[in-house]
This record gives C-alpha cells, sequence and structure tokens, in this order.
C-alpha cells in the first residue's frame, strides 16, 4: 500500500515537472504570424506621412502622462521630439493640434492616442507636424482583447495567475 | 508633408548655424573653437543621415546655441530662471538659461530649445537631434581624455546614435558615482529611457 502511494506521489511529481518546465518552455515559442507586433518601420500608417515630428504636453496634470504617451507615440513610429508639461493643467480633454496644414498626420496621431478632438492651428515657427496636448482624462488605449481565444497552451500554469 | 520643408526657422537659429551668435551672447576664444568643432561634427552626421538642407542647417545651429551662456556667471544665469527651476548645480545651468533666453528670444523650436537645455544632464524627453547634440558635445575631437575612444565612437555615428549615447551616459554616471557626485533624476531617467531602446 505505502509503495502504492510513494509510486503515485512520485508520478504526481514528476506530472507537476513537466507541466512547470513545459509552462516556461512555452514563452519562447515564437508567437503565429498574426499576432506579432508591426516593425514601425513597415507600419503601413506611417509609410504615406512620412517623418511626423511631435510634441506632447501634459495638461492634465497626471504624472508621467506625457512620458507615457509619448512611448506609445514613438512605439508607432512617430518622431516624438519633446515632451513635458503644458504653461497650465487642468483640461479634462485631449486636443491633438495640427502644425502644418496636413490633418492626415494630426489625426494618425489621434488615432493612436484615442483622441477625438483634433484641429488645425498651423503654426510654422514650431517646426513642428503635431502638438499633442493631453488632458485628465487620457489613459493608454489597452490591446483589444481576443473574442474567447485562450492565450497560451492549456497546461501553462502561469493562465492560473493572471 | 513633414515640418522640415515649409517650416520657419527662426534668424537666431539661422545665423547661429553660421557661426553669428546674438549679442547677449559672449564667449571666449577657446569656447568658441569648441562650438566649432561640435557644429561641424553635428554637421557631418545631418548630412550622413540625408537629411533636408534645413534640417542640416538646425543641426548645425545647435553645436553654437548649446554653450551660448557656458561661460556667464553662474549667478546671473541662476536669476535668469524661473525661481522653480534655479535648483541646477552651477556647472550645468547654461544649458537651461540658454533655452530659456532664446525662448523669450522668439525661438519656439521646442527640439532645438530642449536639445539646448538638456545637452549636459541628458533626459528622455530628447529626440534624436537632442541625442546627437549630447553625444557631438562629449565627442568633441579637441577633448583630450581616452581620445582613442572618443574617436571610435565618433566612428560609430550616426548611424549607431542610440547605442553612443549610451556608452557615454553610462560612462558619465560612473565618473560621478566614482566622484561621490550626486547623479540628478533627468539623468537617472535618461539612462532608465535609453536602457529601454537598446532592448
Amino acid at each position: 500500500m505505502m509503495e502504492r502511494l510513494r509510486g503515485l506521489a512520485v508520478l504526481l511529481v514528476v506530472l507537476a515537472t513537466g507541466v512547470f518546465i513545459g509552462s516556461a518552455v512555452s514563452q519562447w515559442r515564437p508567437l503565429p504570424e498574426a499576432q506579432r507586433p508591426d516593425v514601425v518601420g513597415q507600419n503601413p500608417v506611417m509609410r504615406p506621412l512620412g517623418r511626423v515630428r511631435v510634441e506632447v504636453l501634459n495638461a492634465g496634470g497626471t504624472e508621467s502622462m506625457a512620458r507615457r504617451a509619448t512611448d506609445l507615440l514613438r512605439d508607432s513610429g512617430f518622431d516624438v521630439v519633446y515632451f513635458g508639461n503644458a504653461d497650465r493643467f487642468g483640461d479634462d480633454s485631449t486636443v491633438v493640434f495640427d502644425r502644418t496644414g496636413n490633418l492626415d498626420a494630426a489625426r494618425a496621431v489621434a488615432d493612436v492616442l484615442g483622441a477625438r478632438s483634433v484641429r488645425a492651428e498651423p503654426d510654422s515657427n514650431l517646426y513642428l507636424d503635431v502638438t499633442v496636448l493631453l488632458g485628465r482624462e487620457w489613459t493608454p488605449q489597452k490591446p483589444e482583447a481576443s473574442d474567447g481565444e485562450e492565450s497560451g497552451p492549456w497546461w501553462d500554469l502561469r493562465r492560473l495567475f493572471r | 508633408m513633414s515640418s522640415g520643408a515649409g517650416s520657419t526657422l527662426h534668424p537666431i537659429v539661422r545665423d547661429a548655424a553660421v557661426g553669428i551668435l546674438p549679442d547677449w551672447v559672449s564667449v571666449r576664444r577657446k569656447r568658441r573653437s569648441h562650438m566649432d568643432r561640435v557644429a561641424a561634427l553635428l554637421q557631418e552626421w545631418a548630412e550622413a543621415r540625408g537629411e533636408h538642407p534645413d534640417e542640416v542647417v538646425r543641426w548645425r545651429s545647435l553645436g553654437f546655441l548649446h554653450d551660448c551662456l557656458r561661460d556667464e556667471d553662474p549667478r546671473s544665469l541662476r536669476k535668469m530662471l524661473p525661481k522653480d527651476r534655479r535648483d541646477f548645480p552651477d556647472n550645468v545651468l547654461h544649458g537651461p538659461a540658454a533655452a530659456y533666453r532664446l525662448r523669450k528670444e522668439g525661438v519656439k523650436d521646442a527640439e532645438i530649445l530642449n536639445a539646448v537645455a538638456y545637452h549636459t544632464l541628458g533626459s528622455p524627453s530628447l529626440g534624436d537631434l537632442g541625442l546627437a547634440t549630447y553625444a557631438a558635445d562629449f565627442l568633441d575631437p579637441g577633448r583630450t581624455l581616452r581620445k582613442k575612444w572618443r574617436a571610435q565612437l565618433r566612428e560609430a555615428m550616426p548611424q549607431e546614435l542610440e547605442p553612443v549615447v549610451l556608452d557615454i551616459l553610462g560612462a558619465r554616471i560612473q565618473y560621478l558615482i566614482k566622484d561621490k557626485r550626486r547623479v540628478r533624476p533627468e539623468t537617472l531617467a535618461f539612462w532608465n529611457h535609453m536602457l529601454t531602446l537598446k532592448r
């Protein structure tokens, strides 16, 4: 009886170890083609626009907001040449300003940020294409959840802890 | 249409690119020579990148603008800055002070102002022009310390802009630590930011 229990215990330990190792190895499996992130240079939105210079200003007052927006825009291929605080805080909504008479660039920036308000206020002295005034309500857009699709293999223990 | 074509360079920026500085600038001969060499480096890198001619002018102008208040008395530089921006140490005041003065003179080019302000401390907000200015200031061929290493880094420019900046930044932080000197939060944030680019 004891021998059987011992055998069962060993089997369980081996199974658990195998599942653990398998879940660790699974993180190095390449993603299927459809899930790979766009390489910036191949971004179909950016190609026709060329280089788009952006400044990002925090007008909402939340700490690190401008930095987070900058990271998001740079990852999407925009050339953020400056980020910092606006002259004043207190704006609720985010506004994206076109500075060169090219609304396409401003709209592309607004799309990435999830901003709804785009205005044309050209100013050639700024040497910019787009100014972003981040409002208090702005948060980085989360990636879309896939419908009914499980992430990772069924035996990946890490799924249980997400 | 990119902001390169059709945008207006401020006269101070355009003049600076050919070495003409505003009358509120007074620099010693040695400083002037440093500016000439940094401007030449920036021009070389901008041309190697295939930048638009107006863009080459902007890059070159930083060679002269970045240190335009370097030889001023720190006490007068500190007074130029708003009260909440006066906590910079004496040796880095000239950057923010110059940026502030340029802004007051009507220069609205945020990328240039930022590059001038942070060319010594570094900042995560720097774009390529700011990174190049940071590198060019350090890699001035006229500097005498570690000449071989600086030459190697210049060789890698402009293609390896970010790795070169990371190397320079790392060396500077190590020097501050070794000398038991304070590392400004902008510099630490710059280091952490540059590491994420390396990923």
